[in-house]
């Protein structure tokens, strides 16, 4: 039998069917809709769900923040910011002039192994010696500073200077 | 009743805080020079008083050293030799802020104390060697100088300044291993070094360099090498 008899003959056989079933047919749209739930919305039902839907969109969002704070690259690229990468310590902190030689704890390590403290906001202009301290007992000069100076036991400390605010050092 | 432990509760916490931000006075940093058990503490009190009175140091700082030393384990000759150099710098009315650096840093990085006073007293004759050059060339207080359209009148601050950087720029450069036989690099290390420091007046730093010679600056670089090498 040819493919086109074939689709003729399924045609003719519905279309029998449906003239036979015709009242049932007709009948079956409102028997659908009677079993359907009653689905009245009110307005506080609406206003739970957009305040559900903001607080999710907030903590996504919040989280987006965590992860970009603790998984992303440390912000080094901020002349405010003090880094040094040593994947393998397990702290490190920064003393400087700017602190009386107070070791400070700085943030990090990044996925990068990164390590990053901003300098203080209030910190006055001028020049300032620093080192970083790893595992509370290394001393270990900033290898991105451009100045260096030798200090006791011929140890050498970084320099970064700090202009006058919105002036570059 | 409640209302009496309420207002109480109040005054008790708005004391707390006032004590926490009060300031320490020059009293309280001689209670602590007192307590370390210094040999002579007229000669630290006249001292640091006239620092605080010059406002080259704050008795803040004067207080956190005194307590730093209080930790240390070292003789309290040594101890008590940090703060009579700081405290003779004052009195001969040079700028303090290198020395109290360099005694924090080696207290930090655990240098002994014998080393850090050795350290401190070199210092200080070279914050008094290049004091005194500046001071032949009329650099003090108070001077004006014009240069060009440029009216500047010198503070206290100013000069302190140059004259911790320029020693420091010397005592870095000698420690660094620079050249002693060539002045104009010598001359050069100041002037950059004076240059980068924005707390010096751009006007000051062009006047220092028209009148100090590199000849003289290698002096004083000289001076250095010569107490390094005798301990």
């Amino acid at each position: 039998m040819h493919e086109q008899e074939l689709e003729a003959l399924l045609k003719e056989t519905l279309t029998q069917y449906a003239k036979a079933h015709r009242d049932r047919i007709a009948d079956l749209e409102y028997e659908i809709i009677e079993e359907l739930p009653e689905s009245r919305s009110s307005p506080l039902w609406r206003w739970g769900l957009v305040g559900a839907g903001a607080v999710a969109v907030a903590a996504v969002f919040a989280l987006g923040l965590w992860v970009g704070w603790n998984l992303s690259g440390a912000p080094c690229h901020d002349p405010q910011v003090l880094c040094l990468v040593y994947p393998n310590a397990k702290s490190v902190s920064v003393a400087s002039q700017f602190t009386l030689w107070e070791p400070i704890p700085m943030n990090g390590p990044d996925r990068s192994g990164v390590w990053w403290i901003r300098l203080p906001h209030d910190i006055k202009p001028g020049r300032y010696e620093y080192g970083f301290i790893v595992d509370g007992e290394r001393w270990v000069y900033d290898p991105r500073a451009t100045e260096f100076v030798h200090t006791f036991d011929d140890k050498i400390n970084s320099v970064l200077y700090i202009a006058p605010r919105g002036e570059q050092p | 009743m409640r209302w009496l432990i309420s207002v109480a509760l109040v005054f008790g916490l708005l004391g707390g805080f006032g004590g926490a931000l009060a300031q320490p006075t020059p009293e309280d940093v001689y209670k602590c020079f007192a307590e370390l058990g210094v040999s002579d503490l007229q000669t630290l009190q006249a001292g640091f008083a006239k620092g605080f009175s010059d406002k080259r140091i704050t008795p803040d700082t004067a207080l956190r050293l005194c307590q730093r030393l209080k930790q240390s384990s070292a003789p309290i000759s040594l101890r008590e030799g940090v703060l009579q150099i700081i405290a003779r710098a004052l009195l001969e009315e040079l700028p303090v802020t290198m020395l109290v650096d360099k005694a924090f840093e080696g207290l930090t990085k655990g240098v002994p104390l014998d080393v850090i006073n050795d350290d401190l007293l070199k210092r200080k004759m070279t914050l008094s060697e290049v004091k005194t050059l500046l001071a032949s060339k009329g650099i003090t207080i108070n001077l004006t100088i014009r240069f060009g359209p440029v009216t500047l009148t010198l503070t206290l601050e100013a000069v302190d300044t140059a004259i911790t950087e320029a020693a420091g720029a010397l005592e870095d450069y000698v420690r660094g291993g620079g050249k002693l036989d060539d002045p104009n690099a010598i001359k050069s290390a100041v002037q950059l070094r004076l240059a980068r420091n924005p707390l010096i007046p751009q006007t000051l730093t062009a006047y220092i360099e028209q009148v100090v010679s590199a000849a003289e600056w290698a002096q004083i670089a000289q001076n250095i090498a010569k107490r390094l090498k005798n301990p």
